[in-house]
């Protein structure tokens, strides 16, 4: 590296922790003391962190890995539960029925809210473990990364001149019967936060007019993109890439307004390495971590500088209900799924 | 008088054991089943009538119920089903009956091949065959309809697979070999005398069919019928696949959104229980249709203590044209799924068949699966799971058919609807309700391991093997039970000689059925997955799910081998015992 360009990274890396900091994002300078202490009492512990979260185990192997690299005395098992609604039913009947669950548990704001209403989540001081405070709106719980919406297209399919630019284009009379969607009405929903729910609302039911090909899940929509099944779609960044990966004509086009769910991990009071499971989510904070994780699973932080996820997002406007406004995103979600639910060839 | 009072007792004594023995069937299995279908029942019922639908929870309420059966869109949904299932069932049914009669009643070309090919479907996870057919028979990108395009000159596709007719096409040929294992050993065990004095009397081999094969076959065909229309109410990878892009829901994809997607955060349990009433008062009113219709069993008797010889119906000219119609249900059933699925094992990713993807083809996925350490755990685990599951559903269904039909055992008739009534409720209810009671029975510690799915499993598909099994034993006459008696025989002697050897035909073909069966299981494996149980198809699912569904289908190749290897063993054993068998009588 010559000098100007090592120069210019070290100055730029000093003005992005100086920012970061003077925005409340920074490390938070966690005290190694007590890092290292909760470290030793992990270890010491007869049980290991178990985490409960919903990607595939030989990705999280890979984040395991680089804890374990860190902390190589401290074990945390991966439990792979699809779903944050079967998720956390099945911490509820655990606790319920045995006294104890996952240490850790990752869902979305809706579940981690519900956890903490029935009592099952543990507060904790995150912030003197190193978590930005703009990672933690409530101390039950740490906003670790995000699903992104963006649009999807089959670069064999669609001419790069044709390709839609935003929001503006997905209404296309063009796309009819072209257009893919997850059969739930996740982006919609959450545009109404940004748009208002009148006119979310209005350009859902313009949407359906397209006939779009309704799917499960975002991962099958991203595949049938792919091969050609459907020439757009609206979809998940994180659930793209497997698709990418395997070399599938697929190309990533982001949003603005970006539309998201923010992902959260609480510890609960069913936990029985309370230790490990502060340090091993304090450390998933780090860059180390956030890094690691967004690597293994292309679901990165959108607060964290740094992330791919952070870069996507940075200049767009987020579309997300808070988390205190669960109940009004809840009953947009289900008038919107009705709607959606309506579209398709077959209506 | 001491005589007399011993007399007395002896005679008191003698009564208790004969109520004993006359109440010891129905009680011992009783239990069992009461254990195996009662407890996670009464949850499902507790459940629907909790307001979160979580049986700990406090309150009760009615409002679930509200909820399902005031609401116009679950009976839109219902419409659609029943569409869906008896369709389904009506193609299951014609199909399963044509090739089950040409299989073992007539001199058809190749038969073992023919029936050992049969069931291979079955190993195919239901998603993938969707997936295949949707990859045939698309539209946009359809093979299939892309060579008709090509061969006719057409402008557009002809077949539209995002139909409810492409629904009821695919799930009724998925539900053939399931048909065929139901029908195919009451076939076989039909008496040849009967259509011999048929032809004899001048009847042709319709009339044939219509007025004696069909009559004896009701019950099987009727227990068959049952069971296929209450999957097609709960079946939800087709209609998942297929009809869900283009907006037909039924009850299925509506039973997976409370679960996995409802806005509230949880899933609905108490919704979705409060739905599997429904779908246990159909099977409750199904079983008691079933047990008014053949309570005269003795019309049904076409096994009795005279020797005979099954004699094959010379198809003469017709044989050809049979068997043509065996290479083309071949060609749909078995040929093009399998072929999609292992096209698509060979792919870096999803796509058509073509050329071009030719090119591209690869065994990265097939390498992928072998070096994974944790398929061989789930390999294991699986096979474990299945092996233990299929022969205790066997083995229960022989003795519920025998408690039901054979024997005078007081309550065999709520044995028999206990046996049947798992089917009714959704795999999703049956893992929540034995998370339960494991959680909550500390002293059974089977909470995560294998012996919570294989229990999972015995309950779910004892409804199938019970139906089966009854058919069978149906058709056999009491005299030879009798027979056995006389002769100083005991009820064990009699089972393991008389009554096994001559079931082996249907307790063989459950314990194949429910082997494949939980080879691919997902449901109730994915809600009791602990860190050690993974079974294969849980790993297949998590690849799928993941966004590799070619890794997924390098794993349902590999299945379909291995139900190969057991189709053929099945087959070996089959036939040696029907020769032992024929040297017997």
């Amino acid at each position: 590296m010559n000098y100007a360009v090592e120069n210019w990274t070290r100055r730029a890396a000093l003005t992005a922790i100086g920012a970061v900091t003077a925005l409340g994002l920074g490390t938070g300078m966690a005290n190694a003391d007590m890092l290292a202490d909760l470290a030793k009492q992990a270890a010491a512990s007869e049980h290991p962190v178990v985490w409960y979260e919903s990607s595939k185990e030989d990705q999280i192997d890979k984040v395991l890995e680089a804890f374990n690299k860190r902390y190589p005395d401290v074990k945390v098992e991966h439990l792979r539960v699809v779903g944050g609604n079967k998720m956390t039913g099945r911490v509820i009947q655990e606790i319920q029925g045995q006294g104890y669950t996952g240490d850790l548990v990752t869902t979305g704001a809706a579940q981690a809210w519900e956890m903490n209403d029935r009592g099952l989540l543990q507060e904790a001081n995150w912030g003197e473990l190193g978590v930005p405070a703009k990672l933690t709106p409530e101390p039950f719980t740490v906003a670790m990364a995000a699903s992104v919406y963006v649009l999807l297209v089959n670069t064999d399919r669609v001419k790069p001149e044709d390709e839609p630019k935003g929001w503006q284009d997905v209404n296309d009379m063009k796309w009819k019967g072209r257009m893919g969607s997850w059969v739930r009405a996740g982006a919609h929903t959450q545009m109404a936060k940004v748009w208002g729910v009148e006119k979310a609302q209005a350009e859902l039911e313009a949407y359906m007019k397209l006939e779009p090909l309704l799917f499960k899940s975002t991962f099958p929509l991203a595949q049938q993109v792919g091969a050609g099944e459907v020439d757009i779609a609206i979809g998940f960044f994180h659930s793209t890439q497997p698709a990418i990966d395997a070399g599938a004509p697929v190309k990533r086009i982001a949003l603005d307004p970006a539309p998201m769910h923010t992902i959260y991990t609480s510890m609960t009071k069913g936990a029985r390495n309370t230790a490990g499971a502060k340090l091993f989510l304090s450390w998933l904070t780090t860059s180390e971590g956030a890094a690691a994780y967004e690597s293994a699973t292309s679901r990165g932080s959108h607060l964290l500088p740094g992330t791919k996820t952070y870069d996507l997002v940075k200049d767009a406007e987020a579309a997300e209900w808070p988390a205190e406004e669960t109940d009004k995103y809840q009953e947009t979600f289900e008038v919107f799924n009705k709607i959606l639910g309506s579209a398709g060839a077959a209506r | 008088m001491n005589d007399a009072v011993s007399g007395g007792t002896m005679r008191a004594d003698l009564s208790l054991r004969w109520r004993f023995a006359r109440w010891l069937p129905s009680l011992s299995l009783g239990t069992l089943l009461a254990w195996l279908v009662l407890v996670p029942l009464a949850l499902v019922l507790v459940s629907s009538f909790k307001p979160t639908g979580f049986p700990s929870d406090p309150g009760w309420s009615v409002g679930n119920y509200g909820k399902v059966y005031l609401s116009a869109e679950f009976w839109d949904l219902v419409g659609n089903t029943v569409q869906f299932a008896i369709g389904a069932t009506v193609m299951a049914l014609t199909l399963g009956i044509t090739v089950a009669w040409l299989v073992e009643r007539t001199d058809l070309p190749m038969k073992g091949l023919v029936r050992a090919l049969i069931i291979l479907p079955m190993a195919t996870p239901p998603v993938l065959m969707a997936i295949g057919w949707v990859m045939l028979l698309s539209p946009r990108t359809g093979a299939f309809n892309d060579l008709l395009q090509y061969l006719f000159g057409l402008e557009s596709a002809p077949i539209n697979i995002y139909s409810m007719g492409g629904m009821i096409f695919v799930e009724g040929l998925a539900l053939v070999p399931s048909t065929f294992l139901i029908l195919s050993p009451a076939f076989r065990n039909m008496d040849p005398s009967l259509e011999e004095a048929a032809f004899t009397s001048g009847a042709g081999l319709f009339t044939t069919i219509r007025r004696i094969f069909l009559p004896l076959l009701a019950p099987t065909i009727l227990a068959a019928a049952v069971f296929l229309l209450i999957v097609g109410f709960l079946v939800f990878d087709i209609p998942g696949t297929i009809g869900m892009p283009v907006g037909i829901f039924v009850l299925s994809s509506q039973v997976v959104y409370l679960a996995n997607d409802a806005p509230g955060g949880l899933p609905e349990y108490g919704v979705i229980s409060a739905m599997a009433v429904f779908f246990l008062v159909i099977v409750l009113t199904l079983a008691w249709s079933y047990q008014r219709y053949t309570r005269i069993s003795g019309r049904f008797v076409t096994v009795t203590g005279k020797g005979w010889r099954t004699r094959m119906v010379p198809l003469g000219r017709w044989k050809w044209p049979a068997f043509g119609i065996i290479v083309v249900y071949f060609l749909l059933a078995v040929a093009a799924p399998v072929a999609i699925l292992v096209w698509t094992s060979l792919m870096p990713y999803q796509a058509g068949v073509s050329l071009d993807m030719l090119e591209k083809a690869t065994l990265a996925n097939h390498i992928e699966f072998f070096s994974n350490r944790r398929a061989v755990q789930a390999s294991m685990n699986s096979v474990l799971i299945a092996v233990i599951a299929s022969t205790a559903v066997a083995l229960l269904s022989v003795l519920v058919s025998w408690v039901v039909i054979r024997s005078k055992a007081p309550g065999r008739k709520i044995i028999d609807a206990l046996s049947f009534l798992p089917i009714a409720i959704p795999g999703t209810l049956i893992g929540v309700g034995l998370i339960y009671v494991y959680l909550t029975i500390n002293f059974i510690p089977i909470y995560g391991t294998i012996w919570i799915i294989m229990i999972a499993y015995t309950t779910n598909y004892l409804s199938f093997g019970s139906r089966a099994t009854h058919g069978v034993m149906i058709q056999l006459h009491a005299d030879l039970e009798d027979a056995a008696h006389t002769s100083g025989a005991g009820w064990w002697r009699t089972m393991r000689r008389i009554i096994a050897p001559l079931a082996f035909p249907a307790i063989a073909a459950v314990w194949i059925w429910v082997l494949a069966h939980c080879m691919r299981e997902l449901t109730s494996a994915l809600l009791l997955k602990g860190a050690h149980n993974t079974t294969v198809p849980v790993l297949l699912w998590g690849y799928w799910s993941g966004g590799e569904p070619n890794k997924a289908a390098a794993i349902g190749v590999w299945l379909v081998f291995a139900m190969l290897i057991c189709v053929v063993g099945w087959q070996v054993m089959a036939s040696r015992s029907r020769s032992s068998g024929r040297e017997a009588l």
